[in-house]
């Protein structure tokens, strides 16, 4: 009995989930069947606006890119604020935790919904919610990181006589470099993706005309863009991919 | 003259039942190169963890040229570490950055923190730098990533950046513990060589004894975080480690450890 303790609470956490939600065996094969349809539908896939909009492709890219590079500068002294590590004061670790926690509690979409409220459904409202989205991940993800770094170095600091900066800056952040650029390229990869979706409730980036076609019901234009996007995100996850791999030896 | 003095000095660990040093009067003078010995768990590390203060002492009094330096917390504190080199059992190196980086690190107390964390360094400290290394036989290492060093040469390089500090007092928690025996010979030689030139005081935390009569000038006994004696190498005998190891020590302190 003990031995399948793990298996059963398992079964049961999904027995649980699913009816909560309504999911049974006979409704997935009859969703099946919609969802045949509808990719038929989408076949054979349109292509032919796909050069148009072909700037918001980069426009979305643009997006992820400099939400991640803000949304890193601005995780980084969260984080080094956050980490017990290399700040010693538990209050401030705890404030920084909870503020780090914050950011990430709040659903994507809902982030992107409240920047389309605040700066209009434009770029810069998808830049904003992909920042403070970027910011949270980075930040959680570095502050573990500086949190299980070798003390070592950073003992060696503080009975020198080093100033807090000077052991952040030499006793922690050669630790943790290789791993917060890691991070900053894995969260670009995301954010591509997330880039896509915030257009959806109009926050700019290919997202808005996968929405507009959408609701035209122009599932072929919809599919020519989906398969552009999974082109364009494809050859980035490779480039991305060998350059983590680089820095995991560095 | 007496550099450094400790009185009643005492320090128990929150939680812990029994206090890991308990009232130890002790004194170094100027240029002196004192070993500290003791079994595992004496109070060695402790004691001399409490003299910079990188473990708040919870008992007696720490005197530092003459001026008590027991409640120091903050920037005088911080102040009086940039006097005191401290050298560790894994060297504590940032394995990442170079062998010259680790030097200069041993300034980070010294030098306006804007400057430091932007990388820049005066010629001098440059020059400094480089000639410690040199001294220290691993002039060819400077640009070489210190973890990329054998250990004996890892340790060189604290003791490096221990000097560049110019320090009245260097703290030595076990140097030589994760060395082969002639590299652990070889290392205290230089440390004691560089002591001696720059009128430097060396306490060294020491496990085996035969080290500590070859190079110290002086001898602290500890057990149970009580000192049980402290004199010149000259005037021990076998019966002082037998005292403060409980056994006859010639016969087993090389396999215990």
């Amino acid at each position: 009995m003990r031995k399948h303790l793990p298996l059963l609470t398992f079964l049961g956490l999904f027995i649980w989930a699913s009816l909560g939600t309504g999911v049974s065996l006979p409704k997935f094969v009859e969703g099946l069947g919609d969802m045949g349809r509808f990719v038929k539908e989408m076949f054979p896939a349109d292509f032919s606006e796909v050069s148009a909009v072909w700037p918001d492709f980069v426009l979305t890219l643009r997006m992820a890119w400099v939400s991640t590079l803000v949304g890193a500068l601005l995780a980084y002294p969260f984080a080094l604020l956050a980490a017990g590590t290399t700040t010693t004061w538990k209050s401030i670790n705890g404030l920084f935790r909870l503020l780090l926690n914050g950011v990430r509690t709040v659903p994507d979409l809902l982030l992107a919904s409240l920047a389309v409220a605040l700066f209009g459904a434009n770029p810069s409202a998808g830049a904003v919610a992909l920042t403070l989205f970027s910011m949270g991940i980075i930040g959680k993800l570095l502050f573990e990181t500086l949190e299980s770094i070798d003390q070592g170095p950073l003992e060696a600091m503080t009975a020198l006589g080093a100033p807090w900066i000077a052991r952040l800056r030499y006793g922690a952040l050669p630790l943790a470099l290789p791993q917060f650029l890691t991070y900053c390229l894995y969260v670009f990869e995301i954010n591509i993706r997330v880039a896509a979706i915030v257009g959806l409730v109009g926050a700019g980036g290919i997202g808005v005309w996968m929405n507009i076609n959408f609701d035209l019901g122009q599932y072929q234009k919809v599919a020519a863009l989906l398969v552009t996007l999974f082109l364009v995100v494809t050859v980035i996850d490779a480039v991305s991919t060998r350059i983590r791999k680089a820095l995991a030896q560095a | 003259m007496s550099l450094l003095k400790t009185v009643g000095l005492g320090m128990t660990y929150s939680g812990a039942p029994q206090p890991a040093l308990t009232s130890v009067n002790f004194e170094a003078n100027e240029g002196e190169f004192i070993a500290v010995v003791g079994p595992s768990g004496a109070g060695k590390s402790t004691f001399l963890r409490c003299l910079n203060q990188l473990i708040t002492p919870t008992e007696g009094q720490l005197f530092f040229e003459g001026e008590e330096t027991t409640h120091l917390k903050g920037e005088p504190l911080r102040h009086l570490r940039t006097r005191i080199g401290f050298i560790f059992q894994d060297y504590n190196l940032q394995g990442r950055l170079s062998v010259l980086q680790n030097v200069l690190t041993g300034l980070l107390g010294q030098r306006p923190a804007l400057q430091t964390t932007l990388g820049i360094w005066s010629k001098k400290d440059v020059e400094k730098a480089h000639w410690l290394l040199r001294d220290l036989g691993l002039s060819d290492q400077s640009q070489k990533r210190a973890d990329a060093l054998s250990g004996g040469q890892q340790q060189r390089v604290s003791i490096a950046r221990a000097l560049i500090q110019s320090p009245r007092l260097i703290l030595a928690d076990e140097p030589v513990a994760s060395l082969d025996p002639p590299t652990a010979h070889a290392v205290l030689k230089d440390l004691k060589r560089v002591a001696k030139e720059e009128g430097i005081t060396v306490l060294i935390n020491l496990h085996h004894i035969d080290l500590a009569l070859e190079y110290a000038d002086r001898i602290l006994g500890l057990r149970d975080g009580v000192k049980v004696w402290d004199q010149p190498t000259s005037e021990t005998s076998e019966s002082s480690f037998t005292e403060i190891y409980g056994r006859n020590l010639k016969a087993d302190d090389l396999a215990k450890e």
